[in-house]
């Protein structure tokens, strides 16, 4: 979801085909990477550089939504992208805050992996979702 | 800030697609700035203004009502 930028300006498609090249990318090397560790014996700093070869593509579609703030000519389509990152990175600070009060207080079990990852970019596309929808309504007499 | 987008617009009989289009930003600029839920920067503000041949102030009012 979080690839959604519903804008058909310039930088809004340089973004969509950077996320979209990106998350292919990260598809096959999740995959190449499990079926290496699993067929060949590592350990060691091998095996961490293996670990965290998909993360490389992650940090690509971040850099991704920089450049788009960056390149955006439109001011109105750049405040709505930014509203949407300030709405992704609460619903992520929540996340990890009540899960360490539930951690702490009532001994709840730790986040499975990836769920702040899921987090950060389902309310990120959520808000950009709503957004759009909101600001393409309106007559146009 | 109120403002006189959507009648200036609809003198010249122009869409807000096509107005989107001279100012280079995005219908739902346009749409949000004549609904009032969006107010330009001062050089977007200035290029809306200067293409209807208006001043700034002919186009956006001060609403007295958003306090200071």
């Amino acid at each position: 979801m979080g690839w959604w930028i519903g804008c058909n300006t310039l930088a809004g498609k340089r973004y969509r085909r950077r996320v979209f090249t990106a998350m292919s990318l990260y598809l096959v090397i999740l995959f190449l990477c499990l079926k290496l560790v699993k067929t060949v014996p590592m350990h060691g700093w091998l095996l961490y550089v293996v670990a965290l070869l998909p993360a490389v593509p992650v940090i690509a579609v971040l850099a991704s939504l920089g450049r788009y703030l960056q390149e955006e000519t439109d001011e109105y389509l750049r405040m709505l992208a930014t509203r949407s990152l300030i709405v992704a990175s609460g619903a992520l600070l929540l996340t990890i805050v009540v899960n360490d009060f539930l951690r702490v207080i009532a001994h709840g079990t730790p986040l499975s992996p990836f769920v702040c990852f899921g987090v950060f970019f389902t309310a990120f596309g959520i808000a950009q979702m709503v957004q759009d929808v909101v600001s393409r309504g309106g007559n146009d007499e | 800030m109120n403002n006189q987008l959507k009648a200036l617009r609809a003198e010249l009989g122009w869409s807000q697609q096509l107005l989107a289009e001279k100012l280079e930003v995005s219908r739902q600029s346009v749409n949000a700035i004549e609904t009032g839920r969006y107010d330009p920067s001062l050089p977007l503000a200035f290029k809306i203004a200067r293409l209807f041949g208006k001043t700034i102030e002919e186009v956006f009012i001060e609403d007295v009502s958003d306090g200071e």
